[in-house]
């Protein structure tokens, strides 16, 4: 004894057993997610229909009313697969094969941008701290003259951003397949836990109300899965943050400039603005403390930034921009300020400038080798 | 009938070719052209020919009238437009074309 349903196929209701209704079901979602991009989806899956229920009706007769599961398997194999005009589903599995053995591209990375995502896209091509490279940036900004935010502004408008989870994944050339993609999965689920759930609250209660034939339609109307609207935070948050998002950029810009300072000074005169570490302590150690107290500062006010700008919701994009330029500033500001005003300062950048010609050069391969 | 992979881009290439050449023959509706392409090495489902049918109609190749049939749902019947015509002329002449060198490169 076997359960039977009633379907509807093209306007005509036909008995079938529970197991003949999967194996239709799953040929019918089969088809209609191969022919989601062609403009007949449905025109198609009406006539798919009408053919299976014309084959299943030569099945039936006075003695018989319902359709077997034998039946159907035999039916659904007389159709056979939905064949769309040039691609194949063999074709489509290639593409995914030649991206499975990961591309390394240049990309700006929108991901914890300052400016736009130049810096970022560096890090993640080299495989290193987004910071590090920014760090390196400004001081080879500052040496150059600013002539190295002319070639920014050049990658900014040349450089392609990393939109897709594929792009992304070539932006660090890692391999693009199902595992990464449950990798990323995994790290973003906490952050869209709440909109995850709504979505999928409203995914299930379309499932319940929908029979179905209509389940067909919306593969055929909506290809990919609607993009997650994330919670809308209160106004009061995102006055908070408009306000403390610029308190922590003069924080930032100015520790920034201090390590850099402290650095520099290190490793040109052994001391930092006089004091100089203990004699046993080697100048590279020195470095290191450097940039492990600057690392220590700079999470906690990266993660009340970060937060900050899930506060604005989804209209941030401009005033990350603006906040990074203004980071950007305010650390050339200080730099110029410590050049002309502070004593010792100006005379270490003549002194820089004039004898030290190649110091960038290595200055930037002791950050590395100490990264 | 081979079932070698490698006939199967050129049995793709022609299926088109064949189905215009049954809908001028006569006005069809999808089972005749399974059955007059049934036994041959173009033997082929609905699960190609509808897809191919619509892609067929929406060049405007084919076109199709709806027929009250006597027993079951109305049919879709097949039949060439002006443009499908003229492109079963050309293919026609393309396939001369291209028997006549294969029989001038046997030579």
């Amino acid at each position: 004894m076997n359960k039977v349903t009633t379907v509807n196929l093209n306007g005509r209701a036909y008995q079938v057993e529970e197991q003949a209704f999967d194996a239709l079901r799953a040929y019918l979602d089969e088809a209609a997610r191969l022919l989601a991009d062609d403009p007949d989806c449905k025109e198609i899956m009406a006539d798919l229909e009408q053919a299976i229920g014309d084959k299943g009706s030569r099945c039936l007769g006075p003695g018989k009313n319902v359709l077997g599961e034998t039946e159907m398997k035999q039916i659904l194999a007389e159709m056979g697969p939905v064949e769309t005009g040039g691609e194949t589903t063999g074709a489509a599995h290639d593409v995914g094969a030649s991206a499975a053995t990961g591309p390394k591209r240049l990309y700006l990375v929108k991901e914890g941008e300052m400016i736009a995502g130049v810096c970022n896209g560096l890090a993640a091509y080299f495989g290193v701290d987004p910071t590090l490279v920014r760090l390196i940036f400004v001081v080879l900004l500052v040496l150059s003259s600013g002539l190295l935010g002319i070639a920014y502004l050049v990658l900014m408008f040349v450089v392609p951003t990393a939109k897709t989870a594929e792009e992304r994944a070539a932006a660090r050339g890692l391999p693009f397949n199902a595992q990464e993609l449950v990798e990323q999965a995994k790290q973003h689920y906490a952050d869209l836990k709440d909109s995850h759930q709504r979505w999928r609250d409203r995914r299930q209660h379309r499932k319940e109300r929908a029979f179905w034939r209509s389940g067909e339609k919306r593969a055929c109307e909506e290809p990919q899965s609607r993009p997650f609207d994330g919670p809308q935070p209160g106004y009061g948050a995102r006055v908070a943050a408009g306000i403390v998002l610029p308190l922590i950029s003069v924080i930032s810009a100015a520790l920034t400039v201090a390590s850099i300072f402290a650095g520099v000074s290190l490793l040109t005169t052994g001391g930092i603005l006089g004091w100089s570490p203990p004699l046993d302590v080697p100048p590279w150690v020195a470095l290191l403390a450097v940039i492990v107290a600057y690392a220590l500062l700079a999470a906690p006010l990266r993660a009340v930034r970060n937060a900050s700008y899930e506060a604005l919701g989804p209209r941030r994009g401009w005033f990350m921009f603006w906040d990074g330029v203004l980071w950007l500033a305010l650390v050339i500001l200080a730099w110029w300020i410590a050049a002309h005003y502070l004593p010792g300062v100006g005379e270490f950048f003549q002194h820089l400038f004039h004898d030290w010609r190649d110091y960038p050069y290595d200055f930037a391969r002791a950050i590395a080798q100490e990264g | 009938m081979s079932s070698d992979v490698k006939f199967l881009p050129i049995r793709k290439g022609l299926l088109e070719f064949l189905l215009l050449k049954i809908i001028a023959a006569d006005k069809v509706y999808v089972a005749d052209i399974l059955g007059r392409l049934e036994g041959t090495e173009f033997a082929t489902q609905e699960g190609t020919l509808y897809p191919l049918l619509s892609k067929m109609r929406r060049e405007d190749l084919v076109d199709y009238e709806w027929q009250e049939s006597g027993a079951g749902p109305p049919r879709k019947y097949y039949r060439l437009t002006a443009k499908g015509r003229t492109q079963l002329a050309e293919l026609n002449d393309y396939w001369r074309e291209i028997n006549r060198t294969i029989q001038k490169l046997e030579r």
